[in-house]
């Protein structure tokens, strides 16, 4: 951080106080300034386009108010960040350069890596802030006969569909919908997985035997097949899809991480710390885990995007979010029928799932190369 | 007689391998006093790094095992069979270890201070604030300059040798009786190599402690160490002090190490070395397990050889040529 410092000039202080990140990516550093930047921006917009609604949210329901949270956090975090990073205040900042920081920086030189993460991030806020920034209930019908399949327009900007349901207001719900499914789902499957691996490598012996042979046991079993048991037997709910996800997708990262940690368990400072009289659980928790994370965080990332799409095919199928409810594969699903008199039902939602998807294929790609140290230069 | 700090009785670590059973370490014998630098000897293989991991209990069992009538004693504690716990406490408490590689023995992600701290907190159980403060005195005492600095470096930010001091500072925190360095100082280069040693000395003066040090290089016990063990094949061969090794070697095993030593005195000559490797672990010969190597192998050599007491006491020989005849008393 010395090289480009922007410490100690007042003007940057002034332009950082009003535009916060504009100095940082004027400086050149584009992924920390852009995502300042946008987020400052977006949330700017919202107070400033969404007045009475911001306000009225005050009063509203907890979605409303976690909105509202959201909205107040983002912006303070943004102005806070950058304030700091333009006044120089941590001067130990290149005392201490760890693994993490390295990986951080060869990430941000990732031009590509770093459009997907601000595209996620600002996706991410959109979900959060939906019920401030749609502009109708996803729900809401308006009258059956004049404003169906109203096409793009000032009231409608991405149209009506069937039900004269504003599709853009489905679209930002659907985001909700989507990005929850695969953050809860994806962050169960990591979490099981990344312990049951260690565990199993740490081990070895008859542990490591049983919980790889489960693996394979899971691995085997037919996806979506489990689905449509479980769904015929409990009925679906958002619940049941991001459980059945979230438990058949763990196998994939105990894998990973049984890799890693048998070879670090080769490593001397592995030896070191049993030399040291730490206990298993110590070196499992504090030693193994975080230096196999690498790879873990980049399959999360890919996982995250891989399980939109299988969510978003569960329900074109009808599997998986059941309407009113929107989500983005529903709504595939159903603009389907009219994709010819009504091009923008399935086309949104299609496009939105593939814009995530690709940001976080991005994302994961860029990661690897940041997390590789054989790849960094 | 006052117990020794370290007493090892007739270790024996066999590895159960699927092409039979290696005896890496197959009957030894030796103790560390307190305060005392002990050296042991030997070529690759011949079983140092196993005996100091037995010490601990470091080796994976299986395929690693020691064997029943093998003894471990520390201040009068059995270690060999002792369970899990008494044995966490021990290591890095009262018998510390540094290891060859400075290089990987550190943890990538966390910062020294944070690895320092860390054996503090747990064996002391002290705050935060306290462990970090002790981290930032021991960087200095193991001679790191600007340690308030470098207390917040990552591993890969430092040297080698400032590595290797970042272990003995870890090694050290808790105030062990006892520590074992094996090849602290192999992948290090000479001059580092020199500072080094000359730390672990002043360290092992200051606090009193015990250092057990593992090499194959004779140029680091005359340096440091004040008593001698030579390992060949498993066993100990030869025991004494370093003056009484270097001056008269009576196993010829030494000797020969001894003669493959570059000598300023004598330059010009071609370096000696003994012929042949160290045998295979699985199949031990015969008789003297040196006698296919040995220049001076002939009768008598067949016979499984003992180590016996020489005059001088706590010197010793597993030759049966090189024991005089007024022996006293053969053990």
């Amino acid at each position: 951080m010395s090289d480009r410092s922007l410490a100690g000039r007042r003007r940057w202080r002034v332009v950082s106080t009003v535009l916060p990140g504009l100095p940082q990516v004027l400086m050149g550093r584009w992924g920390a300034g852009w995502t300042v930047l946008l987020t400052w921006l977006g949330c700017l917009w919202v107070v400033m386009a969404h007045y009475e609604r911001v306000v009225g949210a005050l009063g509203g329901g907890w979605d409303q108010n976690l909105a509202l949270g959201t909205l107040v956090v983002s912006l303070t975090l943004a102005w806070t960040w950058s304030w700091r990073d333009v006044s120089g205040s941590d001067e130990s900042k290149d005392v201490g350069v760890s693994q993490w920081d390295l990986a951080v920086r060869a990430f941000s030189k990732n031009r590509t890596a770093v459009v997907g993460l601000i595209v996620i991030i600002g996706l991410y806020l959109v979900a959060l802030l939906t019920p401030l920034l749609a502009p109708y209930d996803p729900t809401f019908q308006g009258d059956l006969i004049t404003e169906r399949y109203v096409g793009l327009s000032a009231t409608h900007p991405l149209g009506t569909d069937n039900y004269a349901r504003d599709v853009l207001s489905r679209l930002l719900y659907g985001a909700r919908i989507s990005l929850a499914i695969g953050f809860v789902a994806v962050s169960i499957s990591v979490s099981v997985g990344t312990l049951l691996g260690a565990v199993a490598g740490f081990m070895g012996g008859i542990v490591d035997a049983m919980i790889m042979r489960f693996v394979d046991i899971v691995i085997s079993f037919p996806r979506l097949v489990l689905l449509i048991t479980i769904i015929g037997l409990f009925g679906s709910s958002i619940f049941m899809i991001v459980a059945v996800l979230g438990l058949t997708l763990w196998p994939g990262t105990a894998r990973i991480v049984r890799g890693e940690v048998l070879s670090l368990r080769e490593r001397e400072f592995i030896q070191a710390a049993t030399a040291l009289g730490y206990s298993k659980r110590r070196i499992i928790l504090r030693h193994l885990i975080p230096n196999a994370l690498g790879p873990v965080i980049v399959a999360a990332t890919l996982g995250i995007g891989n399980t939109i799409v299988l969510e978003a095919g569960l329900s074109f199928l009808g599997l998986g979010v059941q309407p009113p409810t929107p989500s983005w594969g529903t709504m595939v699903a159903v603009g389907r029928d009219d994709l010819l008199g009504a091009w923008w039902l399935s086309t949104f939602p299609g496009l939105a799932i593939v814009f995530t998807v690709l940001s976080f294929n991005l994302v994961g790609d860029g990661l690897r190369d940041a997390l590789d140290p054989r790849l960094r230069t | 007689m006052r117990e020794s700090l370290l007493t090892v009785q007739d270790l024996r670590t066999y590895f159960f391998t699927d092409q039979g059973v290696a005896k890496a370490v197959d009957g030894v014998s030796f103790e560390v006093n307190e305060g005392e630098t002990l050296g042991i000897v030997g070529e690759s293989g011949c079983g140092k790094t196993v005996t100091s991991l037995s010490v601990l209990g470091l080796l994976p069992e299986p395929p690693a095992r020691i064997m029943d009538g093998s003894s471990v004693r520390f201040l009068g504690d059995e270690l060999v069979g002792a369970d899990e716990a008494r044995m966490r406490n021990l290591r890095g408490n009262e018998i510390s270890m540094i290891f060859q590689e400075p290089m990987s023995s550190l943890n990538p992600v966390y910062s020294v201070g944070d690895q320092i701290a860390e054996v503090l907190r747990v064996h002391r159980r002290i705050g935060r604030k306290e462990a970090r403060h002790e981290a930032v005195r021991l960087l200095d005492e193991v001679g790191i300059p600007a340690p308030d600095r470098r207390v917040d470096e990552y591993p890969h930010q430092l040297s080698g040798g400032m590595r290797q001091r970042v272990m003995i500072a870890m090694a050290l925190s808790c105030e062990p009786k006892l520590l074992i360095a094996d090849e602290p100082t192999t992948a290090l280069d000479v001059t580092i190599q020199a500072q080094i040693l000359e730390l672990l000395e002043e360290l092992s003066v200051n606090h009193g402690m015990a250092v057990l040090l593992i090499t194959h290089d004779l140029g680091v016990v005359a340096e440091v160490c004040d008593r001698v063990v030579v390992m060949y094949a498993g066993q100990v061969i030869e025991t004494g002090t370093v003056l009484e090794i270097f001056t008269e070697p009576t196993h010829p095993y030494t000797r020969g190490l001894l003669d493959s030593l570059p000598s300023v005195t004598d330059s010009g000559r071609r370096l000696n070395s003994i012929s042949g490797t160290v045998p295979n672990p699985v199949h031990w010969p015969q008789g003297c397990r040196f006698r296919e190597r040995c220049p001076e192998a002939g009768d008598g050599c067949e016979e499984e050889q003992v180590l016996v007491a020489l005059e001088t006491t706590g010197r010793s020989s597993r030759c049966f040529k090189t024991v005089p005849v007024n022996l006293t008393g053969a053990g």
